[in-house]
């Protein structure tokens, strides 16, 4: 109906952004109706007062005034004015709210992360990145969760806003329509860092995208760069994203299972173990490799003194194709670089 | 002490430090907070002005480099703007100041229904003020004045102290509102029927009930933020099993409410001056009357409009949405009926009445605006962006304290017995209506373009909108130091004020300028209350009689 005509206001940067996004072209339909009709009430009230301010100025001698004390028939009109004006706009929000309540079935899902001061964004291909890459035409729905404090995702040029509150998991969804690159601010104060807690949305078409996504689950490879990335350092990586912290320090300090500081080519003594096996400083490296990836692939076959054989098996994360396979290897490599035969694990 | 003539007012009646520290003088109370609140609000500018300046560069101008933690201080400083401002200015304000002061005097009474617990309330504003204070000096709170959970809980510094400082503030503002409701309730003297109460006492008794149901909200949420910080209770911190946003709906069903604490004696100044200046019966009494009450009630339910995008269920967020809307229409009507007012009128442009014409322009814009934010569809994009900081300063600057201002103008021949100068005091009215556009109308743009509220540092596009920003705030603070020694220079050479300078036809212009220690001589008449007609002026006084 008249949404040519918004949308050629939308173009208009004197209030907003050009909408990047179905949800902004809706906004932008509500918030110039609700500007317009705003706008002709405020400019009503002034030219009013300025009228009357004019007209019945008082002059020498001139302080007798006239005029009605009550009408009610005209308090009831301008009570009904108004309630029938924020009911229009109260149902044109909701409209637009409602569409975009439930996000359709074919979306994207991405998984947000918020914590002092970044993001992070997990596809589902496994990669994660910093900035959020979308595709056009492609509606993406976003799940947000918080691992420190209350946080907020917003992007202006799609107009969308949702928490990230610590304890919950919250959503929202939206199709990006134009290519380029935003802004993605965190709007809900966070600490010291809330005001660099920003990033990019960059939308992409279909083929970059899905370039995109390949290049940023290539774990190996450093997306900047493009030259591979020490073993060891991906390892760190993977350990991390894969939750092997939560039970394994890397500093020596004691956990559930035993800490990776110093683990590499130190005495072990097994408290479950096949008979005769034993595993020393002297050993090769084969052995030591051989033995950590059983750990990690099986770890109920040889259990350390003093620790309970409660770790699951992570065969399916890290066996059974070559990129498993490399990234066990990554661990691997990345355990043995916090080896220190000197000091013996705690 | 010297002996008692009829020349004596309240402020010679006695003498001596003593006489004002341990006064049950309501309008000694009221001058002493009055001077303290613009105590505060001199360092709530203060702290405004070292934002602004801040904010002149995109990287920061005070406070900038590359580890974050150099924005802690500028964190520190927006805290305690908010903290200052709201909880020691704009909420005790006008009801402890003026309310105090003018409150008896409309009523034709000697004094408040319990001047002891007025008393109490003032001391109670000092120590919940010297804790804030404390907070701020000796430790410090990087939380905004939201205190939101669970960043309250886990950043160092002195957050308990501040929060406890509210929570005193709290008892301060309930003693407060329950020594109106009494005395509106029982000391209206013969004849002053409910529709004769004088408007700024509907507005005064609408805040006293906000006040009193709304404020223990308050007082128990934040006793247990300091039980949940000092011993992780598991309440409102998630990781101990608790809800971060069970904590931001105690928080906003008081803090929205309150909002109407500040806005509702601000409107009630604004019936007192349009009817005086106008020298009309005021359009529709009864229906502003009403919609004070209308907007304390509907106010207390539209707290959620602060939690659109938290996850908060979607039937809620429509429930809440409107809701909102609702509570703009007691609004408008008291607008129409201003404008109403104004019609036919004889309008004379004393410096009060510059004032009230400024709330016709600056309020509507603040109201206005809220429904953007009232509106489901549009609130995504501009919650807890720099929109949202232009909104409620227009609502709480360009409404309440634009009308705190020419509230003290308007009853600063009675205070002080003094007049001010008019042309001049019109002049810093105009000075501080510009500077305040200049200050928030940029911020409306920057908010729509996505500049989020409480940053530091900011995109370099946002930059022209922040140093407009800043001028404005800087032209705002000079007005506001000029219109301060303006008002103390009438101290010292203001021509004597007559007991009605304005012709307004309330109670409180009965008495002398200033008014004797027991207010009336005997209980004056009471008729309508903006009934005009016999009000006259009289060059013999340089002021407005009663004719007969």
């Amino acid at each position: 109906m008249n949404h040519c005509v918004t949308h050629l206001l939308a173009q208009a940067s004197f209030w907003l952004e050009p909408a990047a996004s179905t949800s902004a072209q809706e906004h932008d339909r509500v918030f110039y109706f609700v500007l317009y009709v705003t706008g002709f009430f405020f400019a009503l009230v002034v030219a009013l007062m300025l009228t009357f301010v004019i007209l019945y100025r008082r002059r020498k001698g001139g302080e007798r005034t006239s005029g009605p004390t009550h009408n009610t028939p005209l308090e009831l009109l301008w009570t009904g004015i108004p309630l029938g004006v924020v009911i229009i706009i109260f149902v044109m929000g909701l409209n637009a709210y409602l569409s975009f309540e439930s996000p359709p079935s074919d979306a994207l899902l991405i998984d947000v992360e918020a914590k002092q001061w970044a993001f992070t964004f997990t596809y589902p291909n496994g990669a994660t990145s910093e900035k959020l890459y979308l595709e056009i035409e492609r509606p993406v729905l976003l799940q947000l969760h918080s691992a420190d404090v209350t946080h907020a995702l917003y992007i202006p040029a799609f107009r969308v806003q949702r928490n990230a509150v610590p304890g919950r998991t919250t959503e929202m969804w939206f199709k990006p329509v134009e290519l380029g690159s935003y802004h993605v601010f965190c709007t809900q104060y966070c600490g010291d860092g809330h005001s660099v807690m920003t990033t990019e949305a960059v939308v992409l078409d279909a083929t970059a995208y899905s370039a995109k996504l390949n290049e940023l689950a290539n774990i190996f490879v450093d997306a900047a760069t493009k030259q591979p990335l020490p073993m060891a350092e991906v390892g760190a990586r993977v350990a991390k994203s894969s939750g092997c912290f939560q039970c394994h320090s890397v500093d020596g300090s004691p956990g559930q299972g035993p800490t990776w500081k110093g683990l590499y080519k130190h005495d072990h003594r097994f408290s479950l173990a096949p008979p005769g096996y034993v595993l020393t400083t002297g050993d090769d490296d084969a052995k030591w490799e051989a033995y950590l990836r059983e750990s990690i692939l099986e770890p109920g076959a040889k259990i350390v003194q003093g620790y309970q054989n409660v770790m699951p098996p992570y065969a399916a994360q890290f066996s059974g194709t070559p990129y498993k396979d490399k990234k066990l290897t990554a661990i691997v490599e990345y355990i043995k670089s916090l080896g220190n035969p000197g000091s013996p694990p705690r | 002490m010297t002996t008692i003539t009829s020349q004596d007012n309240y402020l010679t009646y006695t003498r001596g430090l003593r006489s004002w520290l341990f006064t049950l003088d309501h309008k000694r109370i009221g001058v002493m907070y009055l001077v303290s609140v613009l105590a505060a609000f001199l360092l709530g500018g203060v702290l405004a002005m070292l934002i602004r300046l801040q904010l002149l560069q995109p990287e920061g101008l005070l406070f900038r480099g590359t580890d974050s933690s150099v924005f802690r201080t500028y964190n520190e400083l927006f805290t305690l703007h908010g903290a200052v401002m709201i909880f020691l200015v704009l909420i005790p304000g006008i009801p402890g100041a003026l309310g105090n002061f003018v409150l008896p005097l409309m009523l034709g009474a000697k004094d408040v229904a319990f001047p002891r617990l007025n008393l109490a309330s003032y001391y109670l504003y000092l120590l919940g003020a010297a804790l804030a204070l404390a907070a701020i000096f000796l430790g410090s709170v990087d939380t905004g004045w939201t205190f939101y959970t669970p960043y309250s809980t886990q950043t160092p510094g002195a957050v308990v102290w501040l929060v406890f400082g509210a929570f005193i503030l709290g008892f301060s503002s309930i003693f407060t509102g329950i020594n109106f409701i009494v005395t509106v309730h029982k000391l209206r003297p013969k004849g002053m029927t409910w529709f004769r109460v004088p408007l700024f006492l509907w507005g005064l008794y609408a805040t006293a009930v906000i006040q009193i149901l709304a404020t223990p909200v308050l007082g128990i949420t934040l006793l247990l933020l300091i039980l949940e910080r000092m011993f992780q209770l598991g309440i409102f911190n998630s990781y101990y099993g608790g809800d971060p946003i069970l904590f931001q709906h105690f928080f906003w069903f008081y803090s929205h409410p309150a909002v109407y604490i500040m806005i509702l004696p601000a409107m009630g100044i604004m019936s007192e001056v349009i009817a005086t200046f106008a020298r009309r019966e005021i359009f529709g009494y009864k229906f502003v009357a009403m919609s004070s009450l209308a907007i304390a009630i509907i106010g207390f339910l539209v707290w959620g409009h602060h939690m659109f995008p938290n996850g908060q269920s979607g039937p809620m967020n429509v429930i809440f949405s409107g809701l909102t809307m609702l509570v703009a229409i007691p609004s408008a009507i008291k607008v129409w009926n201003w404008l109403a007012t104004m019609y036919k009128g004889s309008i004379a442009l004393r410096t009060p009445m510059c004032y009230a014409l400024c709330f016709l322009f600056l309020f509507p814009i603040g109201g206005l605006t809220g429904l953007f934010l009232a509106s489901l569809t549009t609130n995504f994009h501009v919650h807890d962006t720099y929109f949202v900081v232009a909104h409620f300063h227009y609502v709480m600057i360009g409404g309440t304290l634009f009308m705190f201002i020419g509230g003290i103008h308007y009853w600063w021949p009675k205070i002080t017995g003094r007049m001010y100068h008019e042309g001049f005091a019109a002049f810093c009215c105009l000075l501080q209506f510009i500077g305040f556009n200049l200050t928030f109308f940029p911020q409306f743009i920057m908010g729509t373009h996505g500049m989020p509220r409480r940053y530091a540092s900011y995109m370099p596009e946002f930059q022209i909108y922040h140093v407009l920003s800043s001028i404005g705030a800087f032209l705002q603070m000079t007005a506001l130091v000029l219109v301060a020694l303006g008002l103390a220079y009438s101290l010292w050479r203001g021509r004597r004020a007559p007991a009605n300078p304005w012709g307004g036809s309330t109670l409180e212009w009965e008495c002398s300028s200033p008014p004797p220690h027991d207010n009336f001589e005997s209980t004056p008449k009471v008729g309508r209350p903006y009934d005009h007609s016999h009000i006259i002026w009289n060059p013999a006084v340089g002021g407005y009689v009663r004719k007969g």
